[in-house]
């Protein structure tokens, strides 16, 4: 089972970063401009976070009872711990690196590299898209990050997933649901990464895209449903059952460049673009495993058998692909060197994704968004006492120590409910027994 | 629940045209083809069931159902939700 997960340390990751660059020259054939690379100063705090977070997690018992205890336990203590305890390297990371999900973040390298993290393009998106307005643009993802630093929204998702519910849904863009039990798969390296969660990303993928909008390539991203569907039709041909999914082939010719995903069966993910104007298959294969193009072919004999018919018809619509046989075109692997890597980051942006409408999220997107203001922290809904104290914990890695130490009073100072006050805040037994209650 | 029959004439109310059924067609990575007929407002839970029933080796409650390439269909909602009609094409897969 585990034989499709080749390991490798982060070293090798390493190695593989300046890919990158090569990988966008080989695509360089649609004009695409390489885009400023996103900051990401915040990587050194997380380490802090990464410790608290193992520390929280340890010492909470029950996940059920997760709300209710969050009462109880004082916000405050745990918090400070974050700067005492010896922040643990990200490198020691208790999961080995994921292999499955190097594809698709590779996916999203080459998109990322294509497209130009202009803000206030996305600024001036959002007054056009009233659904949109209620999430503060800095506490969001409104653009997918090009490196696989992991930033306190990251982290904070990533608590959000390991504290949720399986059933709670966690991510919600467009159509497309993610339940927690389907993006845990990003954080154990045995599981098998989930379509839903490519289809998320692709939602993501699409999305930027859509802001791009650039004219003179024209991009189809295919989930991972019709290609599955397209695999299936290969196989066993097309009968008069096939109809919806030729439209959707047909809809393909509209386009230049059609980006399908595919699955090798509890294996592996890779995806193939279809380059209408040069007639050929270019492979982005994280692992390079071009011995293994079954799922391909299939893929692209269910395609051929869809612009077969679609050929056939009269109807034919005005296309600017250069022909319709598609099973003769060439295939091309464009990643010369695997590249591994977790799927954290992932996570990270599903859940932080602007348009990620799931309710968990919009809370915990709310919360961080008061994180400069100490009074929304203290929200009386008991529900969001989780989210509260992550937001906290964003907080923390973020400021220096005057700030904390200054926030920190002015938290306390803002909280008048009396049976709180009373509360033993700290407790320390070494090197005396200390314990302070809040007045 | 509708009222019996005998109450419906006592109180003059005209009973609706019986719902129409529809027959819906589930196509597998198999090739399996596997036939339901139901009520608009039935759950698509019973074309799942039958589904299952013609595919033993597919666990039960595993696998996506897909209506027209891009709907999700869960087994509590009715084919009146997504718009399904007769002879529509579910197409379904195991889980990747």
């Amino acid at each position: 089972m585990d034989s499709y997960n080749i390991e490798s340390s982060n070293a090798d990751c390493l190695d593989s970063r300046p890919l990158k660059k090569p990988k966008c020259e080989q695509l360089n054939d649609c004009d695409l401009s390489p885009s400023p690379r996103s900051s990401t100063s915040l990587a050194s705090s997380c380490n802090n976070i990464e410790s608290s977070h193992v520390y929280d997690l340890d010492a909470r018992p029950l996940k059920e009872v997760k709300c209710e205890q969050m009462n109880d336990v004082d916000i405050s203590l745990s918090p400070p711990s974050a700067t005492t305890l010896p922040s643990s390297s990200p490198e020691k990371d208790p999961y080995i690196i994921d292999s499955i999900v190097a594809e698709k973040v590779s996916c999203s390298d080459w998109i990322d590299l294509e497209s130009d993290n202009d803000r206030r393009i996305l600024l001036d998106d959002e007054k056009h898209q009233n659904h949109h307005e209620q999430f503060k643009v800095d506490q969001t993802y409104d653009y997918l990050p090009q490196d696989y630093e992991m930033t306190d929204l990251d982290y904070c998702a990533l608590m959000t997933i390991e504290s949720s519910l399986e059933s709670d849904i966690l991510v919600k863009i467009d159509d497309i649901f993610v339940t927690q039990s389907q993006l845990s798969c990003l954080l154990d390296p045995k599981k098998f990464l989930n379509d839903d969660v490519i289809s998320a990303y692709i939602c993501c993928i699409k999305y930027q895209a859509h802001l791009e909008s650039r004219n003179d390539v024209k991009f189809y991203f295919e989930n991972p449903f019709i290609t599955v569907i397209l695999k299936r039709d290969g196989k066993l041909g097309v009968g008069q059952d096939g109809n919806h999914i030729t439209k959707i082939v047909r809809n393909y010719l509209k386009h230049e460049m059609v980006l399908i995903p595919i699955n090798i069966k509890e294996t592996h993910w890779y995806l193939a673009i279809i380059n209408t104007q040069k007639c050929e298959i270019q492979v982005l294969d994280s692992l390079c495993w071009d011995s293994n193009r079954v799922d391909l072919a299939d893929t692209l004999q269910g395609l051929q058998f869809h612009l077969d018919i679609i050929g056939r018809q009269q109807n034919l619509i005005s296309h600017n692909w250069k022909d319709l046989q598609i099973i003769s075109w060439t295939i091309t692997e464009q990643v010369q060197e695997p590249m591994q890597k977790d799927g954290y980051k992932l996570a990270g942006i599903l859940l932080c994704w602007k348009t990620n409408t799931a309710q968990t999220t919009h809370q915990n997107m709310s919360l961080l968004g008061s994180s400069n203001d100490q009074k929304e922290t203290k929200a009386t809904d008991s529900l969001l006492e989780e989210t509260k104290y992550q937001s906290l914990m964003s907080i923390l890695s973020k400021i220096n120590e005057n700030e904390l130490v200054g926030g920190l009073c002015d938290y306390i100072k803002s909280i008048n409910c009396p049976e709180t006050l009373e509360k033993v805040w700290v407790r320390n037994s070494k090197p005396y027994s200390i314990s302070l209650t809040v007045r | 629940m509708s009222p019996p029959p005998e109450q419906d004439r006592r109180l003059g109310v005209v009973k609706p045209e019986p719902e129409p059924m529809i027959k819906l067609k589930v196509l597998d990575n198999e090739g399996r083809r596997v036939f339901h007929t139901m009520r608009m407002s039935d759950k698509l839970q019973a074309v799942m069931d039958a589904y299952y029933a013609k595919a033993p080796d597919v666990t039960y409650g595993s696998g996506t159902f897909m209506f027209d390439g891009s709907i999700r269909l869960r087994g509590s909602e009715t084919p009146a939700e997504h718009g399904l009609q007769d002879d529509d094409v579910i197409d379904s897969y195991e889980d990747l």
